[in-house]
């Protein structure tokens, strides 16, 4: 690896291990590896404990599109960011956990209203088994009796 | 999603949320309720709707005017507040909103102004706060001084996240006891603090303010801006025009005169703020000229930086400018053969075109509509509402009285029956729990552990909705249709929610608000009994099937239990 590379570049690793080599000013974003950065504890490799691959990739795409178009519109900017965020919901999950552990302020505001978006129209029963993980009779009766009772063998 | 977010999360996300949603979240638990009445939550999410979008936080996207109407040809005279969508071509109806002060005079309220959505009137020595989001008000106090003589400037301090009211109140010799110098006049400065609570003397203001002045009474809203409200006031010598700011975090008073040439000395001049910014309007009205010239100060408090936007001919029965909308087109009073008519004026084409809602002169208001979660954690109140209930009890037909106990009577029975149903099926679960627990392999115990703790919870809420059946019936007959119907929207919305074990949707009655008349109150419990109804049948139809599972899963236990 020469020198100019990795003066401008960082190597991140996710939590199972794999490595992706990022521009120095992409990383940045994230104010936890800002911090590292900045104490110079991060000599070459950065960990990323807590983000899986998957994520970490996701992450990285989001802060790359965000460092690239500062000079594009604004619009296109919004653009990008609604059809990022329109993700499933474990992805959206973990997308915020990640955000918000790495303190990525601009995702975690485009995901933020992302979820604003999804709750806003929706009943308080809803909002008691997405947020606080309510199990509520439906939910007994539909899959979780059965699963439990009927799928099981007796012998 | 199922895992909690992290607090900071839930936080953020509620911040981007409209009033309506987060009205109706305040019911999903204890915490919520806590975190969304909180002062703090309520400041930040005020701050975060005003950086972003203006409207966007709205729960329909929409940019939305309110505009007041009152109507003085019906009887009893009445005052409308609608809901209007702004768009490039049309001003379109949108909803009408529930006004739940009631004037004791046959006059309209005094519209003090409106200031991030929350709008403050008053009638005589009677002040009220009103927040059209959340649909509540709030009386105030009583200032101390008396007087018939006064001005006043309702505005915001950033600083302090607080709401002011100034009352600038001139009090003739007569009316003070012991007169020393009995041919002046004495001005007193009060000032109302919302998070205070209360009215207080005002000495930095009332020892900054000018000698030698009278405020022009312009029947308007005292222009706020910049953490100031500012009147139009006269020196009494010169006859010269100037605008006098007061500051409503220093609670000082400052003066701005104004530069030669703008205003003559018939001129009639009001503040008002038109894109952002301060601005003049100068009402002409001789024969020869009757016109209106807006005047925008460019810089906040630079004079010299006024400049002459347009003039609006007024010849053509124009009264009154009123605001601007987001095309650039002015909102006008005109007039109409027998009432007068908001109208919308373009300044390009200098066309006029009449907006169809009539109302009586001089009394209209247009502004933004903005949401706010203001009052949302001030008490509910019992001023009002003592009030109220008196006149209202008189009212209060007997018949339907006797209905809605029938309805309470019948619902109260649905939920006894529902509480035994439950407590059949816990009985049953728990029996078979500890079957299990002695008999079985060890993961088919936790199951039913796992079932029960699942039951557990629900069926205390249960238990805790006839609490709520009486709270909401006490609510709303003790309570008006003049103050406060949110509360009774939201004991609704709350008690369905904890009933959920009988299917009640909390989304279905969170829309309709019961005004508190008995007709309304009615419907509400009819519609809660008819799904308490389909609530005990669903129940009776989950039973059945946890008969079954449990008479499936311990059979094979039995069995190998007996070998």
């Amino acid at each position: 690896m020469s020198s100019s590379l990795e003066k401008n570049m960082l190597i991140l690793r996710s939590s199972d291990g794999e490595e992706f080599i990022v521009p120095e000013v992409v990383a940045v974003m994230s104010k936890a590896i800002k911090n590292m950065v900045e104490d110079e504890c991060a000599s070459n490799t950065i960990p990323v404990p807590n983000v899986d691959a998957n994520i970490l990739a996701m992450v990285i795409e989001f802060c790359k599109k965000h460092d690239e178009s500062e000079a594009e519109a604004a619009s296109d900017l919004k653009t990008f960011d609604s059809e990022f965020v329109n993700r499933g919901q474990e992805a959206l999950y973990d997308l915020i956990t990640a955000a918000n552990f790495r303190d990525v302020k601009e995702l975690l505001d485009a995901l933020c209203q992302n979820v604003a978006e999804m709750i806003k129209g929706k009943s308080v029963h809803h909002i008691r088994i997405q947020f606080l993980g309510y199990q509520l009779f439906e939910i007994l009766t539909s899959n979780f009796i059965w699963n439990i009772w009927c799928d099981r063998d007796f012998d | 999603m199922s895992d909690f977010f992290p607090d900071e999360i839930v936080v953020e996300i509620l911040h981007r949320l409209p009033t309506k949603s987060l009205i109706q979240f305040r019911s999903v638990s204890k915490s919520w309720y806590s975190l969304i009445t909180s002062p703090n939550f309520i400041n930040t999410h005020l701050n975060h709707s005003l950086t972003s979008n203006t409207y966007i936080n709205s729960y329909d996207n929409l940019p939305l005017m309110i505009v007041r109407q009152c109507v003085s040809s019906s009887d009893p005279r009445t005052e409308h507040y609608k809901l209007f969508i702004d768009s490039q071509d049309s001003f379109d109806e949108y909803k009408e909103l529930e006004f739940p002060i009631k004037s004791r005079r046959l006059h309209f309220f005094f519209a003090i102004g409106s200031v991030k959505g929350l709008f403050c009137l008053h009638e005589q020595d009677r002040y009220f706060l009103w927040n059209p989001s959340i649909r509540k008000s709030m009386a105030m106090p009583k200032p101390t001084v008396k007087t018939s003589m006064h001005y006043h400037g309702f505005g915001f301090v950033p600083l302090t996240n607080d709401y002011k009211l100034v009352r600038i109140a001139d009090l003739y010799p007569t009316e003070l006891p012991n007169v020393e110098q009995p041919t002046t006049t004495t001005t007193h400065i009060e000032v109302y603090s919302l998070n205070a609570g209360s009215w207080r003397m005002s000495s930095t203001g009332s020892n900054s303010y000018p000698d030698g002045i009278t405020i022009s009474y312009s029947g308007r809203f005292a222009a706020y801006l910049e953490g100031a409200v500012h009147f139009v006031a006269t020196m009494k010598k010169t006859n010269d025009k100037l605008i006098l700011s007061f500051d409503l975090c220093d609670e000082v008073f400052q003066t701005m005169l104004l530069p030669d040439g703008i205003v003559g000395p018939l001129t009639k001049v009001r503040t008002s703020v038109f894109g952002g910014l301060l601005s003049l309007l100068c009402y002409e009205d001789t024969a020869a000229n009757k016109s209106c010239s807006i005047w925008m100060m460019k810089e906040y408090g630079v004079v010299d930086s006024l400049w002459k936007q347009f003039t609006v001919d007024l010849s053509g029965g124009i009264t009154e400018l009123l605001g601007v909308r987001n095309n650039g087109h002015i909102l006008l009073e005109a007039n109409a053969p027998s009432d007068w008519v908001l109208s919308s004026y373009d300044p390009s084409s200098q066309q006029i075109k009449n907006l169809g809602v009539y109302a009586s002169a001089y009394r209209f208001v247009v502004d933004t509509y903005e949401e706010n979660l203001i009052l949302l954690d001030k008490p509910n109140d019992a001023f009002s509402r003592r009030r109220v209930s008196r006149k209202r009890k008189d009212r209060f037909d007997q018949s339907s009285q006797a209905r809605i106990d029938a309805l309470v009577i019948d619902i109260r029975r649905q939920h006894r029956e529902y509480s035994l149903q439950f407590e059949e099926i816990k009985r049953e679960i728990e029996v078979a729990n500890v079957a299990i627990a002695r008999m079985g392999p060890q993961h088919h115990a936790e199951d039913f552990a796992k079932l029960y703790t699942f039951l557990l919870p629900l069926q205390l809420r249960d238990v805790s909705s006839n609490e709520q059946i009486d709270s909401m019936t006490l609510t709303a007959t003790s309570q008006g249709s003049v103050m406060n119907d949110c509360d009774v929207a939201e004991k609704l919305s709350s008690s369905c929610v904890l009933g959920k074990g009988v299917g009640v949707k909390g989304k279905d009655l969170n829309g309709c608000t019961s005004s508190g008349q008995g007709k309304d109150l009615e419907a509400d419990l009819i519609k809660m009994k008819a799904k308490s109804d389909e609530g005990l049948k669903k129940l009776s139809q989950i039973k059945d099937i946890i008969m079954q599972i449990i008479s499936k899963s311990l059979k094979p236990t039995d069995y190998s239990a007996g070998i």
